[in-house]
């Protein structure tokens, strides 16, 4: 098994996994390929299911994928997979299957046979299996670990079957099981095998759901035939992956209640519970946060110095083994080796914040919008954000993030992970989403906010002068606001100053080919509400063109705000990244001895989800461009499509076209 | 021969580790002509080598034991790639048509592998993606088919159908790209004005487009790109001329350059001539709206 999720410090081992192209199971040498077994007969029976036509030009198909999950006395299951893979196309060589644990696991065993185009049969050897540590995310130390098997004999029309059973963590008792993936499926069943009264809830994400039966007394199957792919790769300004593929859940633990209502409460509890005691302040957290807030004139001051401090001095580093990819470190750890995760952050926020009488909880997310879904009540995500409870009394423009839970209360929601993004915003990727509130009794999932277009953008002018020979000098001033200003602070940290003149130069050089930069400043205020500045100077051979008599130049000079679109059929929800506002103005010094003959006609588009404005006039020697780009929702329904089209359309047109001048 | 592959590094003949060395090709003596053969390297023609084993170094056996040796480079006219578009233009900009692409050498080559490792469609998608940087802004494509992409020794040819929308209008005036495949192009060498390092092409390469417009009624040409004949000599050259004939324009670019390997003292020329290059690949081909006849 895998995760079908990035690591983002807080990690819910998904159980059932998507399979990239496949997965099943384990580990330890001795398991594997030394007891020579036959082929078991019900992997050549799914083996012999015709690939059906549905299956398009997919790499690879599943024939059949099966769960078994026995649960005993005490909540803990291990789990069994059976799968088989018909291979395809050359690409779909690499599929595999492969098994995740980690040290509160144990994989028991994991097979692997081969059905050559021969007809020849294989049984994979001790060799074939590998295991690969967690090391995608440079920051972080991992005891998760993967096993995979590389099929021998895996050839365009081979059949790879495979086996797993694992004894899974004993602190998790839902399951997510995955029943999209990157390649269609032609049957795939899950089964909860649960001990005598114990009870169960299920639910599901992107799919009607499916009515179990009861093969044995709590023994519950549920099946799943034709399940197609889901492949965005050619789909502009799609949601994430995960938001759109298929999934089910199913609780036999404290949240194997009815409702949804009451699954959510009892899945808040439950992450309040994990982290019960983890924020206690200790002596020096105390004396810190007192330090920090002491002259505080408000509440918004006493919460920003606490907020900067943990996002500037609490480095974020990983270090998950076991249950630590669920459950935070101690306050007292985190603060005095100054570094964690997004759990830990949480909870060192939630520990100074209640030496400073500020109550606020966790609030369990995923970084990518959609992935946590109201329907279906579960734990997947990947991420810990911030709930931060405001005293009826304050009313703070500048608090921006607020929502309301339903007993009334209003909870700023704040990404202490987020080293940039100040105290009162949220980064555009949460906006729009889902979190699951941990507050005792009051658990709840709550939509987190959509803000307005004035909590993020750019401001960019710029000041140019053409030669006559085509040569465009000039200066640009950008301003830059909300979770756009955190991620260009962002890449100021990361880079040194080579790197980030190159990285700008190319960013610049997209839209003025051949750019120079003659000059790059930028002004990055330590208070992270205030606007990132960025002062540059540019030359530009070639600017403008000579057509014959005419001289062509383009008024809308740098920087582009098109999105990808194109004229497909869509079907999926468009994902518009960030609300905000983007303004641009240039003024563009012409060559004596030309006139400005022709303008380009403006632009005025008002859409419920977006507008935009342009105009360019001449006066004199000056030829001035201006627009406005706001964009007041995050995402929009398929059938809105014709109208992204006419926007996207609108924008790129505009971006291209050229004012005409002529010599006096 | 044992041979560096030169996607990776170049042999430094001081340096004593047989490491360096990655790849094989084998030298036949044929009618006392020596040819260079690449058997690792799939659909790789008889007689040519992938691009990687040219212009590099490393061991060769001979009768007197292993020598320093160098292999043969290619020349820019097994290196080409011709795209031929025909492209339809209504009032609105709206653009429609098709683009035939023929390639040979290294280019061929590199789809033919393509496909061992990946099937048609996938290869027809990649296709498509790598046409991305080279499509003007509003305009896409759509791969229908290779002819004699498992024929190692035929042109390969790849047909994209091309759809979108192209240009820019004023009052008076319509706007087309007058290089339709250069002028959203990237150009190397443009941006950087100093070079330390020495500069490796891969390969030499024959560019060649004609593309065609057809024009849509009530426009006529006001002016077309300027005829360009810039030449570096020895290394490169830039053609580039217009045919106006009957409502249709058919522009036509060649750009060939012939090195493979350049000193960085070299670069000062290089950069003037992409910065022509450049200069040129940006003309637009000017249409004049017809003006509209009077009425009673």
């Amino acid at each position: 098994m895998a995760s079908p999720l990035s690591s983002n410090a807080f990690r819910f081992p998904a159980r059932l996994v998507a399979f990239l192209l496949l997965a099943a199971s384990p580990s330890f040498a001795s398991w594997f390929g030394k007891d020579k077994q036959d082929l078991p007969q019900w992997g050549l029976d799914a083996a012999k299911t015709p690939t059906p036509a549905y299956v398009k030009d997919a790499a690879a198909v599943v024939l059949f994928d099966e769960y078994l999950e026995t649960v005993d006395a005490q909540g803990r299951a291990v789990e069994r997979e059976r799968e088989v893979i018909r291979i395809l196309k050359p690409q779909g060589r690499h599929t595999n299957c492969e098994v995740s644990y980690d040290v509160d696991e144990k994989v028991n065993y994991f097979r692997e046979w081969t059905i050559a185009v021969d007809q020849k049969q294989y049984q994979a050897q001790d060799t074939d299996f590998v295991d690969v540590g967690d090391t995608d995310t440079p920051v972080m130390l991992s005891t998760r670990k993967t096993r995979v098997v590389h099929p021998p004999a895996a050839d365009v029309g081979a059949i790879i079957v495979c086996e797993s059973e694992e004894l899974l963590e004993p602190y998790l008792q839902e399951t997510d099981w995955q029943i999209q993936s990157s390649i269609p499926v032609v049957f795939q069943a899950l089964e909860m095998d649960l001990p005598a009264g114990r009870a169960h809830s299920e639910a599901w994400h992107k799919f009607t759901p499916v009515k179990p039966f009861e093969v044995a007394p709590n023994h519950w199957r549920w099946e799943i035939k034709d399940m197609p792919a889901l492949d965005l790769r050619q789909v502009k300004s799609h949601p994430a992956w995960a938001a759109l593929a298929a999934r089910m859940s199913v609780q036999w633990g404290d949240a194997a209640v009815e409702g949804k209502d009451n699954q959510w409460r009892a899945i808040g509890q439950g992450t309040a519970k994990l982290e019960e005691h983890r924020p206690d302040p200790s002596p020096e957290i105390t004396a810190q946060t007192q330090s920090l807030i002491a002259g505080a004139p408000d509440f918004y001051a006493k919460l920003s110095r606490i907020t900067e401090y943990i996002q500037k001095n609490i480095r974020y580093f990983i270090v998950e083994r076991g249950i630590g990819g669920l459950q935070a470190n101690h306050a007292a750890d985190i603060f005095r080796n100054r570094y964690g995760d997004c759990k830990d952050k949480t909870t060192l926020l939630i520990s100074m914040l209640q030496v400073a009488g500020i109550r606020a909880v966790y609030m369990p997310v995923d970084s990518h919008r959609g992935v946590v879904d109201p329907e279906d009540p579960s734990i997947y995500g990947n991420h810990m954000i911030t709930a931060i409870e405001l005293p009826p009394n304050v009313q703070d423009p500048r608090l921006k993030a607020i929502v309301k839970a339903n007993d009334g209360k209003r909870y700023l929601i704040f990404d202490p992970t987020d080293e940039r993004t100040p105290v009162g915003n949220l980064p555009s990727s949460e906006q729009g989403s889902f979190g699951t509130l941990a507050a005792g009794a009051s658990s709840q999932i709550l939509a987190l906010p959509v803000l307005d277009p004035d909590a993020n953008g750019t401001e960019r002018k710029g000041v140019f002068t053409l030669s006559p020979d085509g040569v465009l000098t000039g200066s640009v001033d950008t301003s830059h606001i909300g979770p756009e200003g955190a991620d260009l602070r962002g890449f100021l940290k990361y880079t040194d100053e080579k790197e980030r003149r190159e990285a700008w130069e190319n960013h610049v050089a997209e839209t003025l080919p051949g750019v120079t930069l003659d000059a790059f400043q930028f002004t990055q205020p330590s208070a992270l509400d205030k606007p990132l500045e960025f002062h540059y100077k540019v030359t530009v051979r070639q600017y403008s063109h000579q057509a014959g008599s005419l001289l062509l130049v383009r008024p809308r000079v740098v920087g582009s705000l098109a999105l990808a679109f194109d004229d497909k059929p869509r079907i999926y929800p468009i994902d518009l990244d960030a609300t905000g506002r983007w303004r641009d103005s240039f003024d563009i010094m012409i060559p004596s001895g030309y006139v400005v003959d022709e303008t380009p006609d403006p632009v005025s588009l008002d859409l419920d989800f977006a507008s935009y404005h342009s105009t360019v006039t001449a006066k004199g020697n000056l030829l001035h461009y201006e627009r406005e780009y706001i964009v007041r929702q995050v995402v929009i329904p398929p059938d809105k499509a014709a109208s992204f089209r006419l926007l996207e359309s609108a924008i790129l047109s505009d971006e291209k076209d050229s004012a005409v001048l002529k010599k006096q | 021969m044992k041979v560096v592959d030169r996607n990776r590094a170049m042999l430094d003949e001081g340096y004593l580790s047989t490491y360096q060395l990655d790849d094989y090709i084998v030298i036949v003596e044929l009618s006392g002509k020596k040819v260079y053969l690449d058997p690792g390297e799939k659909m790789c023609p008889f007689g040519s080598i992938l691009w990687t084993h040219t212009w590099t170094a490393g061991f060769r056996l001979t009768d007197q034991g292993a020598i320093f040796a160098t292999t043969p480079g290619i020349t820019f006219k097994e290196s080409t790639v011709k795209r031929t578009a025909n492209l339809d233009i209504d009032a609105a900009g709206n653009v429609k048509g098709s683009v035939r692409f023929a390639m040979t050498g290294p280019e061929a080559l590199y789809w033919r592998q393509k496909a061992f490792m990946n099937d048609e469609e996938e290869v027809k998608r990649q296709f498509n993606e790598s046409m991305h940087p080279y499509l003007p802004e509003g305009v896409q494509a759509d791969f229908d088919h290779f002819i004699g992409l498992d024929d190692p020794g035929v042109i390969l040819v790849g047909i994209v159908n091309i759809s979108g929308n192209i240009g820019s209008a004023t009052g008076k005036h319509f706007f087309l790209p007058g290089l339709f495949f250069e002028s959203s192009a990237k150009h190397p060498f443009v941006a950087q004005e100093k070079r330390i390092t020495p500069i490796d092409v891969h390969c030499p390469k024959l560019e060649q487009d004609e593309v065609t417009y057809h024009l849509p009624l009530g426009f006529s040409i006001e002016s077309t790109p300027q005829d360009a004949n810039t030449v570096w000599p020895d290394n490169a050259m830039l053609k580039i001329h217009s045919n106006v004939k009957d409502g249709s324009v058919t522009i036509i670019r060649t750009l060939a350059y012939n090195f493979t390997l350049l000193d960085q003292k070299d670069y000062s020329n290089l950069h003037d001539f992409y910065l022509k290059v450049a200069t040129a690949d940006q003309q637009q081909l000017v249409l004049a709206r017809a003006p509209l006849a009077k009425g009673n």
